[in-house]
């Protein structure tokens, strides 16, 4: 809730706010939680002023009821399914990735997690001719590498397609909270073109700019990894993008089961959640080559069936699907 | 500028000013648009100079994302010409440079593993001495920033790559009787070389910290610096840490600085790191196998990593971890002169027989 500032309504002036202060009320929300006939009296401003400015408040911060046979007509009107560009995993997740949704990929090193951020963002830019944004927090974005797949794609001139694809980088907190701020004032303002037929948002990884404020005597992180998970479930429904990010995957405290990292709150942020699992890869000097194929599970969706898995394999060229 | 909605906690500010702030009814930036320090001042409680802080660095923080390309970010299709116009640091061994693409990437970050005598040092002190070599030879005719946590630093075989290097230059200008690569190899002496780095001894994991930070301001006094090394960086994390989850928040955090510096500075930064042992907690067929230390978190903050490993009597380096580049392995040897190819033709063996002889044997296994 915003500061209480003249000039939102008529009735609010200077004088008001000057009254409404010496009684502690500083903001929309202390303005409409306290009692207007107590208020009148204390800060002697006419009650029938407080009404209109406590109207005009509601009317301007309050949510609209929207009915369901819009809101369906309008779910229809701008979702799209994206391809990952990988059969199998296109299969996996029923069509692909959904817009208004945050897909999320957990696996561990170099599992592949960003081999599928690239695949996916050549499969947008090239296929359905849509824009993607990469934010890039731990140096993993290789332009090279999404001209290679999109040439493996059977794309005689890969250049022409690089440009639908942005690099942010953000590589603390701050900055990837400033770079989603960023896409979201320009999807509000519709200035750029580029911003009007973005479709894809791909994070790459969430986890890298979490960990070094997660824990520890101050509970600042906690706050603000809820806030990222708010900022981009904003980003996906309100301006329906298809939202990709990564996750590591870690043993939990005392060895056994691996999952997701970054701990329960963040659980609930991806609507669809799909693991990388380990192919029994132990980076021994006997087995130094581990294998190529990998398989993917779905443990968390809110459409289908979950604990399906589907395999795929990393060729040179580009994720592609195995039966 | 200010005409977003980002709220006040999402910024880099500290604890009790957030608090300060929200107490007054700031939550947002849109509260703070137009207002003087002495007015936040007055309506905050805070001082005068802890107001003016506030103002900076949302300030600075919201003007980071009107810079070149922060607002509306970097086409992938400028990336593309910038990747292809950077070249790498050479390694010496053909094999390996190709592996890593064109030798060890510039704005990367890229982590050596191995166990104790594979070849993790030689192979930063040789991108040490690679990274200086004029550009006329093909290199990048940069300096290096060496910060040494073990004291495996060693000036007499330092010595010996960079005689190699200057021999190998010398080479390329007899060959190429070319007037340019004679003027550059005036300057190519053994003392220049040594000057081009600059070493940092480190004792515990405080002064690493402390290097680490203030990196950015020495990259920014020395532009010619195109690599930073830091061997090992797994030993101050090792010992007299009880709370893991202090650790970890510790390395992550040096692993972010790390990568920014590497992509804003377009260096190079290379860091070391030992095997540790894994007990198979399913009690498995091995019950144990060798992994690099410093943990899973860890093991996600390098771009590139390189696991070097003996194979029979063979050293190996192995990609593990790449965003572009295929997973492979190939073998490499060290030699007097450095980290070079194994080259199996017998004229070249020949040719190079004082130069080539292997300074290591396997040892016992």
């Amino acid at each position: 809730m915003a500061l209480l500032k003249a000039g939102l309504c008529t009735a609010l002036n200077n004088t008001v706010l000057e009254n409404l202060r010496s009684v502690g009320i500083k903001t929309t929300l202390d303005f409409i939680t306290k009692d207007l006939e107590a208020v009148a009296q204390q800060a002697s401003v006419p009650y029938k002023d407080l009404l209109a400015i406590r109207r005009v408040i509601l009317a301007q911060y309050s949510g609209f009821p929207l009915n369901g046979a819009e809101l369906y007509d309008n779910g229809v009107l701008t979702m799209a399914i994206l391809s990952t560009g990988c059969t199998s995993i296109d299969e996996l997740l029923d069509g692909g990735l959904y817009t208004a949704e945050v897909t999320e990929v957990a696996g561990s090193i170099a599992a592949g997690k960003t081999q599928m951020c690239f695949t996916s963002a050549a499969s947008v830019i090239c296929k359905t001719k849509q824009n993607v944004i990469f934010v890039d927090t731990c140096g993993s974005f290789s332009a090279e590498r999404i001209s290679i797949i999109l040439e493996e794609n059977g794309e005689s001139e890969p250049e022409q397609f690089l440009s639908q694809v942005r690099c942010f980088t953000a590589f603390d907190v701050y900055e990837l909270i400033g770079a989603l701020e960023t896409i979201r004032h320009n999807k509000q303002r519709q200035m750029d073109p580029f911003f009007e037929s973005l479709k894809l948002l791909i994070v790459d990884n969430v986890a890298s700019v979490i960990y070094p404020i997660l824990g520890g005597p101050q509970s600042d992180g906690q706050s603000l990894i809820t806030i990222i998970g708010q900022k981009l479930k904003i980003l996906a429904v309100e301006f329906s993008l298809a939202v990709l990010i990564t996750n590591n995957l870690v043993s939990s405290e005392w060895g056994g089961t691996l999952s997701a990292s970054l701990g329960r709150v963040w659980s609930h942020v991806p609507h669809t959640r799909l693991v990388i699992l380990p192919h029994g890869n132990k980076h021994t000097a006997e087995t130094p080559e581990r294998e190529t194929r990998r398989e993917m599970m779905i443990v968390k969706s809110s459409r289908g069936p979950t604990n399906k898995c589907c395999n795929f394999i990393i060729a040179s060229s580009r994720l592609s699907s195995v039966r | 500028m200010m005409d977003t909605q980002r709220e006040l906690c999402t910024f880099p500010l500290a604890p009790n000013h957030k608090l300060k702030l929200s107490a007054a009814g700031f939550q947002t930036i849109q509260d703070l648009k137009g207002i003087k320090p002495a007015e936040l001042c007055k309506d905050t409680g805070l001082s005068l100079d802890d107001s003016e802080g506030v103002l900076n660095t949302v300030n600075v923080a919201e003007k980071m994302h009107w810079k070149s390309g922060g607002r509306c970010g970097l086409s992938a299709l400028d990336m593309l010409h910038e990747e292809q116009s950077l070249p790498g640091i050479i390694t010496f061994s053909e094999r390996v440079d190709r592996m890593l693409g064109a030798g060890v990437p510039l704005c990367k970050v890229t982590e050596l593993c191995g166990e104790p005598g594979v070849g993790k040092t030689q192979f930063c002190l040789q991108l040490a001495v690679g990274v200086q070599i004029p550009e006329v030879f093909g290199g990048l005719h940069g300096e290096a920033v060496y910060i040494d946590t073990e004291g495996s630093f060693i000036t007499e075989r330092l010595v010996d790559i960079i005689a190699a290097t200057v021999r190998h230059c010398e080479h390329i200008s007899q060959k190429e009787h070319n007037e340019e690569f004679v003027e550059h190899l005036k300057s190519l002496t053994v003392e220049h070389l040594l000057t081009g780095i600059h070493y940092h001894r480190c004792h515990d994991y405080i002064q690493l910290l402390a290097i680490v930070h203030l990196l950015p301001a020495f990259l920014k006094n020395h532009p010619k610096v195109k690599l930073v090394v830091i061997d090992s960086l797994a030993a101050p994390f090792q010992h007299d840490f009880e709370d893991f989850s202090l650790r970890t928040r510790i390395l992550t955090s040096v692993a972010q600085n790390l990568v920014k510096m590497a992509a804003e500075f377009k260096i190079s930064v290379v860091l070391t790191n030992k095997m540790t042992t894994k007990l198979n907690s399913s009690g498995g067929d091995s019950g144990a196998h060798l992994v690099p230390a410093l943990g899973e978190s860890w093991g996600h903050a390098c771009t590139v990593r390189v696991i070097l490993h003996w194979e029979g009597n063979q050293r190996m380096a192995w990609l593990y971890k790449s965003p572009s580049q295929t997973e492979t392995t190939v073998p490499y040897q060290i030699t007097t002169g450095g980290i070079r190819d194994i080259i199996m033709e017998e004229r070249y063996q020949a040719e190079n027989a004082e130069d080539e002889t292997p300074v290591k044997q396997q040892k016992l296994s």
